[in-house]
């Protein structure tokens, strides 16, 4: 089975994408949390960085959008060593998602994630597992 | 699946860029199926026989439980 997947400056793109869409509520979460800590805030948004909630949700799809394209992209040399590689995380990705949903369901009734925690989970999880078995399949002996 | 990959291209005074070079994949890849830790496609193990200038079958082999 052939992976079809972006070239390798999509690379460069989705993580400019990421970074620059994750800042803004990475800086929130810092300050919501220091100002949380410390003092209440008189105007209710404890965020040094008060942004609308619809601009926080553009960003958001933007950073998934970012994700995506850097996990879709080919590495600088791809070959079916590499293709065999994602193949493998994809699958493992796969597996593990359905358990650390599984037992979040299994022992809380109420249990319920939001897709963008789903979706970065299993993006997330596949970049460590492949970035993991490329390390280990190419070193030394 | 075992190989004598290592042998012929040392036969050939290739190194393992070279060989990646002839057939088109990473060293990497020459490395994983030297050391057993990946076997290849078809279609890789044909262009690996003729850059080495050997029957496929005598340079990869079928091991007992393949």
């Amino acid at each position: 089975m052939t992976l079809r997947l972006l070239p390798h400056y999509f690379k460069k793109i989705g993580l400019i994408l990421f970074v620059g869409a994750s800042l803004p509520d990475f800086i929130r979460g810092i300050t919501s949390g220091y100002y949380d800590f410390h003092q209440a805030s008189p105007s209710g948004d404890t965020s040094l960085l008060p942004l609308p909630s619809q601009t926080l949700w553009i960003l958001e799809i933007i950073a998934i959008l970012g994700i995506v394209l850097y996990a879709m992209a080919k590495d600088r040399i791809h070959d079916e060593l590499l293709q065999w590689l994602r193949m493998e995380a994809i699958e493992i990705t796969f597996f593990l998602t359905v358990v650390i949903v599984s037992i979040g369901y299994f022992f809380s009734h109420g249990f319920r994630i939001h897709p963008s925690y789903l979706i970065n989970l299993q993006l997330i999880v596949f970049l460590i597992i492949y970035y993991v078995k490329k390390q280990s399949i190419t070193s030394a002996n | 699946m075992t190989n004598c990959m290592k042998v012929e291209r040392a036969r050939h005074n290739l190194s393992q860029g070279d060989l990646a070079e002839k057939v088109g994949v990473s060293r990497q890849t020459i490395h994983a199926i030297e050391n057993k830790k990946f076997v290849p496609s078809a279609v890789l193990a044909f262009k690996l026989a003729a850059a080495l200038q050997l029957p496929v079958t005598e340079l990869f082999q079928l091991e007992e439980g393949d």
